[in-house]
């Protein structure tokens, strides 16, 4: 088990920037997270940490030491592949084995740890079947189990859950966390999958366009994202471009207090989520609004209000019973508002 | 209800054709054959279809010639020989073909896959001069076997980088992810992944070389010389049926040897 640290790795194909000046660090023991949309260069950054892409400038360390030049088969590095790479030749129980086989280790040693990791991932009696009898889930299992079973230092995660269906995905979500948490092993998960990452790690990196945009606790991020594009990607619904003022922020003209510590008269962004905004009688209200649209869900309501706030109308969301129409007067808490740098 | 009655009318007829279609080409393909096997079994000295009367005289006869014991050895010696060498050589060229990155992989393939499109007879012309030049064209077994991979390495290569293509390169990433060297992996993964293309282009070089004429015709000699090239000579001077005898004895072997490697380790391709 060791610590697994990206200092400033940047990765090029040709003239292409794949990864730009990516670093973080995972500890001993935690499960770090990189998310961010399709093409932003997650799977590179994984494959630069175990070895199959040599990093254009920057180092990978393993506990603390440059393994840049150490080649995959050495770096004792767990992987779980997206499509899980099963060998389709092999049994169960010998694709599990293989990477002890590779170790030189005997074969009654081999049998045990076998056994040993299926039970731990819920598949104690497959060992004689192979990777087409299986079903999704159970296939993930397998990939699991064969790179647990080698003791990894880490264990690099590719979108593990993308290929399973909906349900599936959720109860091997909590089992992937039950597992990872059994063994200690520091684990590297790649997703663009917002709620899986959140609901799984210690620390989640976020990644946009080959740059590494925050590194975080689930918490700070959801709390404090930094910038516009990790406000988005976290699913908060209005991003309004404002002006910092000496106790808050300016938006098209509307003074709104808030909390923050950038300088006055920068260029930022504001941002607030559907759910923060308050209905306020005629004389609280910081704004008004007509309602322009509006879509029920099981739980709550969406309305689109225009406000001179934007061009675009902002969103804002109600408890089910809560039923708006025509102009609305509306109000924010201070600590509400989220000051952003701009993209 | 109405155009799914008819998309099941156009499908029952599109089977049927095809049905059709396949017995046509078997017939065609299959006559002459046929008709070679049931006359070898004749009992009268000259070919006649249908025999007379069956018996297995020519076959006696057959093998009763001391140049039909000798050439099939060489011709199976050969054969085996040449396929080794071929699924070798073809391993390595369809690997460097579906993996690789050179600059020189276009010229490569060229010349590679050439002797597909060449003439036989025109590469063995070729080849017999080179040899004559080089005052080499006394060594028949060699030059043979040389011949024979010539003419075989195509076809390994052809599988083979059909079946390393369509092989998803991240098995072999998990190989070396789980400890494995790239030398293991290429044994453990990608040589298993490769298998069908392996088995069928060492079947079809195997066959190739054990049937060849239009080459060997060119490098045979005092010293060596195969089947075909005997019975071909066979024919030339005599009109008995020897050569139908030997023509089912080689189609039997021919056979055999696809039956035997489908089921000792063709059966498991896919397992
Ligand atoms: N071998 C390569 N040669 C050239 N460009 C590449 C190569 N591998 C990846 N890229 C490019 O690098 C960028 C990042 O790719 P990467 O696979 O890391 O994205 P990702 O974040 O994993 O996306 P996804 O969520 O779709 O898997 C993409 O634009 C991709 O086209
Ligand atoms: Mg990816």
């Amino acid at each position: 088990m060791s610590s697994v640290e990206v200092r400033n790795l940047v990765k090029k194909y040709g003239d292409f920037t794949a990864v730009r000046d990516a670093s973080f660090r995972a500890e001993t023991g935690s499960l770090i997270s990189i998310l961010g949309p399709s093409g932003c260069g997650k799977t590179t950054t994984l494959r630069a940490i175990a070895g199959f892409e040599t990093a254009t400038s920057g180092d990978i360390l393993l506990d603390d030491k440059p393994v840049n030049d150490i080649p995959p088969w050495r770096r004792n590095i767990g992987i779980v592949f997206q499509s899980y790479a099963l060998f389709p030749f092999m049994t169960v129980a010998d694709n599990v084995g293989y990477g002890l086989k590779m170790r030189k280790m005997d074969r009654d040693q081999i049998a045990r740890k076998t056994d040993d990791a299926l039970n731990r991932v819920g598949l104690p009696d497959s060992h004689l079947k192979y990777p087409r009898q299986l079903s999704g889930g159970q296939r993930q299992r397998v990939a699991l189990a064969r790179a647990l079973v080698i003791e990894p230092a880490v264990m690099l995660l590719d979108e593990p859950l993308s290929a399973l269906d909906a349900k599936l995905r959720d109860e091997m979500r909590f089992e992937l966390k039950r597992i990872q948490r059994q063994s200690g092993v520091t684990t590297l998960l790649v997703t663009h999958d917002q709620e899986e990452a959140f609901t799984l790690s210690d620390q989640i990196v976020v990644m946009n366009n080959a740059v590494v945009k925050q590194v975080g606790s689930p918490r700070e991020i959801w709390d404090n994202p930094n910038c516009a594009f990790v406000a988005d990607f976290i699913g908060i619904e209005n991003i309004l471009p404002a002006e910092r003022t000496t106790n808050g922020v300016r938006i098209a003209g509307h003074d709104f207090a808030a909390l923050s510590d950038a300088a006055p008269g920068s260029d930022i962004m504001a941002a607030f989520r559907s759910s923060d905004l308050e209905l306020a009688g005629d004389e609280a209200g910081q704004f008004a609004g007509q309602v322009v649209g509006e879509a029920y869900t099981g739980n709550y309501n969406v309305y689109q209000v225009q406000t001179g706030l934007s061009e675009a109308p902002i969103i804002l969301k109600t408890g089910k019973s809560q039923r708006l129409s025509g102009t609305i007067n509306l109000k924010l808490a201070p600590d509400r508002i989220k000051i952003l740098e701009r993209d | 209800m109405s155009s799914s009655r008819a998309e099941n009318a156009l499908l029952v007829a599109g089977k049927t054709l095809s049905v059709a279609m396949m017995v046509a080409g078997f017939l065609f393909l299959l006559g002459p054959i046929v008709i070679v096997v049931i006359s070898s079994f004749t009992s009268a000295s000259y070919l006649t279809f249908p025999p007379p009367e069956f018996s297995l005289r020519w076959y006696y006869e057959v093998f009763s010639l001391s140049w039909f014991s000798r050439s099939i050895v060489t011709s199976f010696v050969i054969a085996i020989i040449a396929t080794a060498i071929s699924a070798v050589l073809g391993i390595l060229v369809a690997r460097a073909l579906a993996r690789g990155t050179f600059r020189a992989k276009a010229i490569v393939e060229f010349v590679v896959l050439t002797p597909l499109l060449l003439p036989i007879v025109v590469l063995g012309f070729g080849l017999f001069n080179l040899l004559v030049t080089l005052a080499l064209e006394g060594h028949n077994f060699v030059n043979l076997i040389g011949g024979h991979i010539m003419i075989t390495v195509p076809f390994v290569v052809r599988s083979v980088w059909s079946a390393m293509a369509g092989t998803d390169i991240t098995l072999e990433e998990a190989s070396l992810g789980l400890g494995a060297t790239p030398f293991e992996t290429f044994r453990n993964v990608v040589l298993p992944m490769a298998r069908p293309g392996i088995i069928s282009g060492g079947i079809l070089a195997f066959t190739m070389s054990f049937n060849d004429v239009s080459l060997s015709i060119f490098l045979t000699g005092p010293r060596a010389s195969t089947l075909p090239v005997e019975m071909m000579a066979h024919i030339e001077y005599s009109a008995d049926p020897t050569p139908a005898a030997i023509s089912t004895i080689m189609l039997a072997i021919t056979l055999i040897i696809f039956a035997v490697t489908s089921r000792t380790v063709g059966l498991k391709i896919f397992a």
